[in-house]
């Protein structure tokens, strides 16, 4: 009875031992401090990590693609260490809002309604929203539309029902779910970014596919921070604009979009946007 | 010893589908030729079956450590929630209904949610400085929702320690106190431990849900690998396989531990 009662004590106190040491260890691991190991600060950056070619992950679970390149080299350039964070899309505004991290800089467009909520940089670069079909399809009428939530593709097809006529929209969490659905047969066709189709057509991966009419419309890609930190902003743009004038943009493009990036473009659309490029006194 | 030897038999036969399972993975992992990653910044996608596994191997270390933290001080905590839903003082009782009531009532993706954005957003910003992060957030969530899971399985276990064991161990003279600690917690604890166990199974699949707020877990790596590599069925297959393999392990552990108490209820004749 003896040797029992001083086993289960035993075992009690290697169990209150195990729990101090794995509790705070629990919560200490994986920890964001401020500071890196060499210590310059860390700025977060966040991106969905699943937006081929511009936003993807590796064989190591690492987030690369144009958007990720573009956020090591802003950050970096700022002083920073770039700490890039993969979130879903539709929770990506609510993360940068509650200081999860710094900027999104995951190929966000530029709305008035985005503008409300946020600050932008100017654009880092420039696309358009197109619709992709199966190959063959040459109407639009009653086919099932994937579409990715909380994207102004998502917002056009609903605010534009008369080019979609007896349409069934099947909403996905990402482009790359779309492109699941698609080889599984689950829709028609949908409603992306050019360059993200443009893609997929060039290297297979979604069946037969093909662009389906003009371009819906012209977007602007920006990097976003929080109405608090108009500073950032500031920074972004003038650290754009030196990777503009020494060519690393332009390498960055090439390397994931594969096409040269039209400079003069973007420099006209730069001066549209001028005028929201907040002021530096911070607003709360 | 033949009672002996039948129990080691029995624990072996048990043990061996899930060791050949486990064993099986382990030679794929090894059989299969590595990725190779260069160097110079190149990026390297995943291309064969062995890249899958690598990565899916990372996510299971996230999904184990959530599973065994949680796993751990939610049966402490739960047990406490547990035993103070028949405590002697009214507030007491009343705060653990309250509690298990509030969180079964709620989803656990909820929960994760408002953990993650808006208590973990309070007091980081009280703080100024990231206090609790995204893992911490989740475990705050796994745990307080396992807690009360647990809570109401010991309570179920108290209940069914039949009144008789009360009555005498009253007679014998000890107090609602010792009665507890000696006499009906043990059976408890005894009866409630199939359930705990479920409960546990059951959390190790919950830790698929914290991809939701950013942490790279198994099934959200089987996510990623689907992809980088436009094979939607494999990943997945393969994430089921390591969530199986986890489980049957706990399971054979929980098993061991339930023939163990057994053992002694067959030495006492009696509840526990």
């Amino acid at each position: 009875m003896r040797k029992v009662k001083e086993g289960t004590q035993a075992v009690k106190i290697a169990m209150i031992a195990l729990l101090v040491i794995i509790l705070p260890a629990g919560f200490l691991s994986c920890g964001g401090t401020g500071e890196s190991e060499d210590e310059s600060p860390v700025l977060k950056l966040a991106m969905s990590g699943a937006y081929r070619p511009l936003s993807m992950t590796d064989a190591e679970g690492n987030l690369v693609g144009f958007d990720a390149d573009i956020a090591t080299e802003v950050a970096t350039r700022m002083g920073y260490e770039a700490e890039l964070v993969q979130t879903e899309w539709a929770g990506i505004q609510a993360g940068l809002q509650t200081s999860k991290y710094d900027l999104i800089c995951g190929s966000m467009a530029i709305t008035d309604e985005r503008l409300d909520a946020m600050h932008f940089s100017l654009p880092y670069y420039i696309s358009g929203a197109q619709v992709y079909v199966k190959q063959g399809i040459t109407d639009l009428d009653g086919l099932r539309i994937g579409v990715t939530e909380s994207t102004t593709y998502e917002q056009y097809i609903e605010s534009h029902p008369e080019l979609f006529p007896n349409a069934e929209v099947l909403r996905y969490d990402s482009e790359a779910q779309i492109v699941s659905a698609m080889n599984t047969d689950k829709i028609d066709c949908f409603v992306s970014d050019r360059i993200v189709g443009g893609f997929y057509i060039q290297e297979g991966g979604a069946g037969d596919i093909e662009p389906f009419g003009d371009l819906l419309y012209m977007e602007h890609l920006g990097i976003a921070a929080r109405k608090d930190s108009p500073e950032l902003v500031h920074e972004v743009n003038a650290t754009l604009e030196a990777m503009i004038d020494d060519g690393t943009y332009e390498e960055i493009y090439m390397k994931w979009v594969g096409l040269e990036p039209d400079l003069e473009q973007m420099r006209a659309i730069w001066e549209e946007h001028e005028v929201n490029i907040p002021p530096l006194e911070s607003e709360s | 010893m033949p009672d002996n030897r039948r129990h080691q038999a029995s624990l072996i036969r048990t043990a061996s589908p899930y060791a050949f399972i486990g064993c099986c993975i382990i030679a794929l992992i090894f059989a299969t030729p590595s990725v190779v990653f260069a160097q110079d910044g190149d990026t390297e996608f995943i291309t064969d079956v062995s890249g899958m596994l690598k990565l899916l191997l990372k996510g299971a270390w996230l999904t184990l450590a959530l599973s065994v933290i949680t796993g751990i001080v939610a049966l402490i905590t739960g047990s406490l929630v547990g035993i103070g839903t028949s405590a002697r003082s009214v507030v007491i009782r009343s705060l653990s209904n309250l509690f298990i009531w509030l969180i079964r009532g709620t989803p656990l993706l909820v929960q994760l949610f408002i953990s993650y954005f808006a208590f973990a957003t309070i007091v980081n910003r009280m703080f100024d400085a990231e206090v609790i992060n995204a893992f911490g957030a989740a475990l705050i969530a796994l745990i307080i929702n396992t807690t009360a899971y647990n809570a109401e399985t010991i309570r179920g276990g108290i209940n069914s320690v039949e009144k008789g064991q009360w009555d005498a161990a009253a007679s014998l003279g000890m107090g609602r106190n010792k009665i507890m600690r000696r006499v009906i917690l043990p059976q408890a604890f005894s009866i409630s431990l199939p359930s705990l166990g479920n409960n546990l199974v059951v959390l190790i699949k919950d830790t698929s849900l914290v991809g939701a707020i950013t942490l790279i877990e198994l099934t959200y790596t089987a996510r990623n690998i689907m992809n980088q590599t436009a094979k939607p069925f494999l990943p997945f297959l393969l994430a089921a396989v390591f969530y199986l393999i986890i489980i049957s392990l706990v399971t054979l552990g929980t098993k061991a531990w339930e023939k163990h108490m057994q053992r002694s209820k067959q030495a006492v004749g009696g509840n526990i």
